[in-house]
């Protein structure tokens, strides 16, 4: 139906994808260069910002981590729904940039700051605003081609090389900025990234075809209690902002929550599966409910890197290099930097041992997956051993 | 992860991934929280670090003995694509 409006739009190709694609692409380029940048600090910023203690600020970190990933739930079920995808980005981004402007309001700092409300608040913005934002712009991207266009995949490994590319620059830039000149500047760099994001997408609309549209938008001009049902579900999402930051402060009941609410879910999949499904759908769901729990273990141990060891790299680890002392923060864009460097070769090896009967299973490479981090952190046994013995050496060679 | 769900379960289990992930990111907070303990300091990390490593290194090796198992769960070879 809509279709016809955007033929012209259609012919016109960038690399030979829709230019559509970019414009998504550096839109979520500019919104994980201030996440990831924002990240970067967060720890440095509970710690020696907020003076929480290590123990207080890793749950605060964790319980914020968990909360950026259960949002999209939310704004993914909304934007399906009613709002379509491109409304609840552009929603999501606005909450996103007010969100990383809030964090650069540092107040005087220290515990009993009144100003802290504002650092909670601006937690809450930025958690919503993922939620609403994340999951639906990488839905926009296929919503580009037609379902059967070889094109499509191409296209995520694109996508995803944007998304990576903004990770390693936000936590270079924010990382570097917030801790040699102060934290409203590391912030406020992740705030005009995000606000640059925001008007790459506004702007860009017309390339987007008329994708992600809400499937009815009468629906959406319809008056609910006085208000534009469009506007009733932001003001949902607002009220979201407010119940998020009475949860960030209450670490202890994320965890509650999360997992009591991750039993009954377990629960209720398992319950599905045995009780109606045929056998092999129901052994596959065991298959992929083992995945998803062996995950969890993959990230607690994965996600030390913005945390303990962030802390750790900051305190302990040597970072001079030619006579620069480099931020601990900037260490966080390592990360990316190696998925783009190595991704490729790890796929290329996937297609080289495939060709011959060789590629290992998923539940293989999961394993290999835990069986790689969980060697990084038995190397620091190495690392401690050879630190005692140094300090041992030094204590003789002084006395 | 998509293609081992029945289509009408796809949303349930694409949200316990993302609960999971969710739950992660809280355990990644407790262990970190455990390496700021009362005798902080670069000791307590690596020796937390060291413990995590160990415990960390056993599930994954049982992982690695069970895969072919779990494998077998998954049924490639009746597993169509769009089913």
């Amino acid at each position: 139906m809509s279709s016809i409006p955007y033929e012209l739009e259609q012919q016109r190709t960038l690399l030979g994808h829709p230019r559509g694609l970019f414009v998504l692409f550096f839109a979520e380029m500019w919104e994980r260069f201030s996440y990831y940048g924002m990240r970067a600090l967060l720890i440095f910023y509970l710690v020696q910002h907020w003076l929480f203690s290590d123990q207080q600020a890793s749950i605060i970190y964790g319980s914020y981590t968990a909360l950026v990933y259960i949002a999209p739930v939310v704004g993914g079920y909304l934007a399906d729904r009613y709002l379509g995808q491109r409304k609840a980005v552009q929603f999501g981004a606005v909450l996103l940039t007010v969100g990383h402007f809030l964090m650069a309001f540092e107040g005087d700092g220290g515990e009993q700051a009144a100003a802290r409300n504002v650092f909670w608040l601006a937690l809450s913005f930025i958690i919503v605003g993922s939620g609403f934002l994340k999951a639906n712009i990488s839905v926009m991207v296929g919503q580009l081609y037609p379902r059967t266009d070889i094109r499509r995949d191409p296209a995520y490994t694109i996508f995803y090389m944007g998304i990576n590319l903004g990770a390693a620059l936000g936590s270079m830039f924010a990382g570097y900025l917030g801790q040699t000149y102060g934290w409203a500047y590391g912030f406020g760099a992740a705030g005009l990234g995000m606000l640059l994001g925001l008007i790459v997408f506004v702007l860009g609309k017309p390339l987007l075809m008329g994708q992600g549209e809400p499937r009815d938008p009468l629906r959406l001009t319809a008056r609910v209690l006085g208000l534009k049902f469009e506007w009733l579900l932001y003001v949902v999402g607002l009220l979201c902002i407010v119940l998020v930051w009475f949860m960030i402060q209450q670490q202890r009941l994320v965890g509650l929550l999360l997992g009591s609410a991750g039993i009954l879910l377990l629960g209720y999949v398992l319950y599905s599966a045995v009780f109606r499904l045929a056998r092999e759908d129901r052994d596959r769901i065991f298959a992929a409910l083992y995945l998803i729990i062996g995950s969890i273990l993959f990230w607690a141990l994965f996600e030390q890197a913005g945390s303990s060891l962030n802390l750790f790299t900051d305190r302990s680890v040597d970072r001079s290099l030619f006579g620069w002392t480099v931020p601990a923060s900037m260490f966080q864009s390592l990360n990316a930097i190696y998925i783009v460097l190595l991704a490729p070769l790890v796929a290329w090896l996937w297609l080289l041992l495939g060709r011959r009967g060789l590629e290992p299973s998923t539940p293989t490479k999961f394993a290999m997956a835990v069986v790689q981090a969980a060697w990084v952190f038995w190397c620091s046994l190495r690392a401690r051993r050879q630190a005692a013995q140094a300090a041992s050496r030094r204590s003789s060679m002084s006395s | 992860m998509n293609r081992l769900t029945p289509a009408h379960l796809a949303s349930l289990i694409m949200g316990t991934w993302f609960f999971a992930s969710a739950a992660g990111n809280f355990a990644a907070g407790l262990i970190s929280a455990a390496t700021g303990g009362e005798q902080a300091g670069p000791e307590r990390v690596l020796e937390i670090y060291g413990k995590v490593g160990w415990l960390a290194l056993g599930v994954g090796m049982a992982m690695l003995a069970i895969a072919p198992l779990i494998r077998r769960l998954m049924h490639l070879d009746t597993l169509r694509d769009g089913g």
